[in-house]
């Protein structure tokens, strides 16, 4: 599925639009023009990737928008940037004139901006359909064919995700092309667009933990360990907290420091003994995991641990999880209440010490409202 | 015991939940289906919630959890890769009261008679399981969980323990 220019730029009116009503960046678009589709910014592999879009504003800082026109991308609008003008022409200038220094002999007839390690931009200069040079957009060096940033997001995309982006986006581009919106003035952004015609959005801050804290660039990156006893919970969700962070420790092991028994013997961990597991990561990470206990913690302790990449343990009554993502809907509508949710990799129901393999379930998503949180762990990694 | 109507409205529930991304957008194949609705009930033997199984051919994918007032409490997950139904358990060994009994039976002591059954929790509503009695000839019933293919004793009410703690 690709996108025409039309329906791009329209998309793009739409998504702003969402984003202003929403108030997820207060001030920062109201009043905001789009005048064109912008420019086509192309994958490695010469397909269409996304538009950059320049938002123009009479008052106020100007800006621009990403906004996908293949659907392998999953969500139409990629990112939105204020403060920082997009002037193709001005850029294709600056481009020019960069590649000329120094190499007099270079001929091209074509010129295209091209995501040469997604989201980092380049212009591509061609000779037909080869290239003949190509230069990062601002610092103009070279980014040679060798450059091993080069790769292309489409056809290192894993084919179950693809298919699940692009079902994820055609439903997005159904929604914005339904007859109700179709009497959206896309072209400006004012919140009084939607306001005025009561239209119900579904907005979500959703944040799941990656390799690292740039989701654009890995998978979720998390995996689920089943608990090998009935009451061996805890050591489960200290095996996938230290599985995060590449310490591989097996149950048993774990259930010894925690002294909750053998596979033949095991038992629970007592309630007085909840500090343990504080003293346990830290021992068995040489101290290089710092590891905080949170108790009663609310959604703000997982919510910015998330955000920072870094997964929970968290302690229910008589139950021990661990928590790898959330939900939240950004905007309260009257007739939607306001739901936040935790992804949960719960090592329940068991597994034997025979199958460690077993076991488990993620739960996406735990309603936060209806759960008792007791105690939740964080663990931060010491840098010099 | 819970009443035949509000099973149907759950399962109807369960199968709107299903068709939207409500319950998080776990890939699931075209064949996946949802499955007979179970009470799950209280160790007195209230409705705590209602077991909704999904089921993809004679696998267990996942499940919907909801409250007796119909709200979706979760849907969790046996899969462990986003299209891959690899590890997932035979749906039978959760949903099908005479396996669970069988498995309970084949546990047993000598002598020792499995009794019906049901659809629990090992004391933290999080922690489904199955609970089933098993009565030896001299009259002494004792309660087992079963959780697939795991079978344990049902844990006394002393234990006071993240693992086997009361619910609060």
């Amino acid at each position: 599925m690709q996108l025409s220019k039309n329906q791009i730029k329209r998309i793009a009116g739409l998504e702003l639009n969402a984003l202003n009503f929403a108030e997820a960046m207060p001030d920062a678009l109201e009043g905001g023009r789009l005048r064109s589709a912008g420019t086509p910014v192309y994958d490695i592999n010469g397909s269409v990737l996304f538009h950059r879009i320049p938002i123009a504003r009479s008052r106020g800082r100007a800006g621009y928008a990403d906004v996908g026109s293949n659907a392998a991308l999953g969500e139409p609008l990629l990112a939105t940037t204020i403060g920082a003008e997009w002037n193709e022409r001005k850029v294709l200038k600056e481009a020019t004139a960069a590649a000329k220094k120094g190499r007099r002999s270079l001929k091209f007839n074509k010129v295209r901006f091209v995501a040469y390690s997604f989201p980092k931009v380049a212009v591509q200069f061609l000779k037909g359909n080869r290239e003949a040079l190509m230069l990062e957009w601002k610092t103009w060096a070279e980014v040679a064919p060798s450059n091993f940033e080069r790769w292309s997001l489409l056809d290192e995309m894993p084919a179950p995700a693809k298919r699940a982006n692009v079902r994820k986006f055609k439903k997005r581009v159904a929604i914005w092309e339904s007859r109700k919106f179709r009497r959206v003035d896309s072209a400006i952004i004012k919140r009084k667009a939607f306001r005025q015609r009561k239209f119900v959005l579904k907005l979500t801050d959703t944040r799941e933990l990656h390799y690292s804290p740039r989701p654009a660039d890995h998978h979720p990156c998390y995996e689920l360990r089943g608990q090998q006893t009935p009451v061996w919970c805890v050591a489960a969700s200290v095996e996938m907290l230290l599985n995060f962070y590449r310490y591989q420790y097996d149950q048993v092991r774990l259930a010894d420091e925690l002294d909750l028994g053998t596979c033949a013997h095991p038992n629970g961990l007592p309630y007085s003994q909840v500090g343990k597991v504080v003293t346990v990561i830290e021992k068995l990470t040489s101290k290089n995991l710092d590891a905080t206990m949170h108790t009663n913690p609310g959604w703000s302790v997982f919510r910015n641990e998330i955000r920072a990449n870094r997964p929970l343990i968290s302690f229910v009554p008589g139950h021990s999880r661990t928590v790898a993502g959330y939900t939240q809907s950004m905007i309260h509508l009257p007739d939607k209440l306001p739901y936040k949710g935790l992804l949960v990799y719960d090592p329940w129901p068991p597994t034997d010490c025979d199958h460690p393999e077993d076991g488990g379930v993620i739960t996406k998503w735990e309603n936060f409202a209806t759960q008792t949180y007791q105690f939740a762990y964080s663990a931060v990694l010491k840098h010099i | 015991m819970p009443e035949k109507r509000e099973a149907t409205e759950i399962l109807k529930s369960a199968r709107e939940a299903l068709d939207s991304d409500e319950f998080g957008g776990f890939t699931l194949p075209k064949s996946r289906r949802v499955d007979q609705t179970i009470p799950v009930l209280t160790p007195d033997g209230a409705l705590h919630s209602w077991f909704v199984p999904v089921t993809v051919g004679e696998l267990l994918a996942g499940f919907f959890e909801f409250d007796p007032n119909g709200a979706l409490m979760r849907y969790s997950s046996f899969q462990r890769q986003e299209s891959s139904l690899q590890g997932c358990p035979a749906a039978e060994s959760w949903t099908d009261a005479a396996t669970v009994q069988r498995q309970a039976a084949a546990k047993a002591r000598t002598g020792e008679k499995a009794g019906e059954a049901f659809l629990t929790y090992d004391r933290a509503p999080a922690r489904l399981c199955w609970q089933v009695s098993l009565e030896s000839p001299d009259g002494t019933v004792r309660a087992v969980h079963v959780a697939g293919n795991v079978v344990w004793d049902a844990p006394g009410d002393d234990a006071e323990t993240f693992g086997s703690g009361p619910s609060h």
